[in-house]
């Protein structure tokens, strides 16, 4: 009886441990990192008042990420005003916050590129090629996480466009279908 | 024959230099495109690809022999091989490849006067790859993999020829195996490098009622190459090939380009040579040719 007891007793502190345990968890959002536009923030006071937060994991030398630029211009300059953040990372090994800055005034970005120097948010999220994007909802949850589109070498006009149909099925109250693809572009090079 | 020390030398001072090139680079700053040595080798997959068939074609030209001497001799006739191969290549446990490649050869030869046109099947090829790091993973550590290859006696042998000068022989008539490692990095995002070295055996056989005895087979070959805009590459490979058992040693010089013509099609073209000139080979033919080779893949 006692042993029952104990076992019970046992359980009950376990469960309250690692419900502790995962409220203390941090979530995605919390990540703070310095951007291209002079601020270091958390995601989560990035985001504001959005609803969705599309992250795109940036290489500055990377030719499928360039071939990308006009379709993350179209997604920042079309979503930005329906309730979705889109921001740039740079997680690679070797990168700075100057050059970031050199790289988005070339490439004609609106929107800043986070500095990511030791990968974390890139692990976090499972970020291994450049163009990987992830779509974030306010909890924090990811909804999407894959390639912008399956196009790697040239854009195509007929080509599925993952992120711009999922965040629209999202605005739509629905999910993205699908809600994960393959990345094409180059190694995000880590130390 | 007794083996040559000195080859053996030459490959791993090769393969070992090439090593400590990749290894000890200065780091880069910049990301890589992830497929430059894909976009070279034609049963190669890149990162990204599950599988892949391809189409290649190879004319050569005879242009002498080196001798016992490594002294070289223009050829007193003519040869020209054209070579076809189907192959495929499919991605195994994720970081493993397994390609196969069917040739099938034509050979014309002229000797004094006399003409003679001959092939058939070849050896057929397998080939294996581990990548246990990518190229342009990390920083510092070159990407590293594990090759192995394999090909089978399924070309007539050299003595098994019914024609007169030879033109129908399409194989080596003995099973060859090798393993090898590959380095290979990209630096700055605009350079290429990659080193093979190999080690191997020529399995032995009979010929005519006479043994012939394994032999070990070395080799050891670079390349470096230039990443160009739309994933072009253009590089320039050196290949050293050596049987120290047969006192065979050969050089092969090579300078190739490939390039995607969309995302599931992508082309290679290329020249190379054995160069002619003495001390460059022993006991081999020196040849000039160029290969072409069309691949569609999926990813």
């Amino acid at each position: 009886m006692n042993m029952k007891r104990n076992l019970v007793g046992s359980l009950v502190i376990a469960s309250i441990f690692f419900a502790g345990a995962a409220s203390a968890q941090p979530s995605l959002l919390d990540h703070e990192l310095a951007g291209t536009d002079g601020e270091t923030k958390s995601l989560r006071e990035r985001m504001g008042e959005a609803d969705y937060l599309v992250l795109t994991f940036f290489s500055a030398t990377c030719p499928c990420q360039t071939l990308h630029d006009p379709r993350l211009r179209a997604l920042h300059e079309d979503f930005g005003s329906s309730g979705v953040v889109l921001l740039a990372v740079d997680s690679e090994a070797g990168s700075s916050l100057e050059r970031d800055r050199q790289e988005a005034a070339k490439r004609f970005y609106d929107f800043p590129i986070l500095s990511d120097p030791d990968a974390k948010l890139a692990d976090a999220v499972g970020a291994r090629f450049a163009t990987f994007t992830v779509i974030v909802d306010r909890s924090g949850a990811i909804r999407y996480r894959g390639g912008i589109d399956p196009d790697r070498t040239r854009l195509r006009g007929d080509s599925p466009q993952y992120v711009r149909e999922g965040l629209e099925r999202l605005l739509a109250g629905s999910s993205p279908d699908p809600a994960e693809t393959k990345a094409f572009g180059c190694y995000l090079r880590r130390r | 024959m007794r083996p040559h020390a000195s080859d053996r030398a030459a490959v791993a001072a090769v393969v070992g230099a090439a090593a400590l090139l990749l290894s000890a680079a200065p780091p880069a700053a910049m990301a890589s495109p992830c497929c430059a040595g894909a976009t070279l080798m034609p049963g190669r997959l890149m990162v990204h690809e599950e599988a892949l068939v391809g189409l290649d074609l190879k004319l050569r030209n005879e242009l002498g022999a080196f001798d016992d001497d490594a002294t070289f001799a223009d050829s007193s006739g003519t040869e020209l091989a054209f070579e076809q191969g189907l192959f495929g290549a499919l991605r195994v446990g994720g970081s493993g490849q397994l390609a196969v490649r069917i040739p099938l050869l034509q050979t014309f030869r002229s000797f004094s006067g006399e003409g003679e046109t001959g092939g058939g099947l070849g050896d057929l090829q397998i080939e294996g790859r581990w990548d246990f790091v990518d190229a342009g993973q990390y920083l510092r550590l070159p990407g590293i993999a594990l090759v192995a290859s394999a090909a089978l006696p399924t070309g007539r042998a050299p003595e098994q020829v019914t024609k007169l000068l030879g033109t129908d022989a399409t194989g080596t008539g003995a099973l060859q195996l090798l393993a090898g490692l590959q380095v290979e990095q990209v630096f700055d995002g605009r350079i290429f490098a990659s080193a093979i070295g190999s080690l191997g055996t020529r399995a032995p056989r009979e010929v005519r009622g006479v043994e012939v005895p394994a032999s070990l087979l070395l080799g050891a070959s670079g390349s470096v190459g230039l990443l160009l805009p739309r994933d072009a590459v253009l590089a320039f490979s050196a290949s050293l090939a050596s049987e120290p058992d047969a006192d065979r040693r050969s050089l092969r010089l090579g300078l190739s380009a490939g390039r995607p013509l969309s995302d599931d099609w992508r082309v290679q073209g290329g020249v190379f040579s054995d160069p002619p000139w003495g001390g460059m080979g022993r006991n081999q033919q020196a040849s000039l040719g160029a290969t072409f080779v069309l691949i569609r893949s999926w990813t």
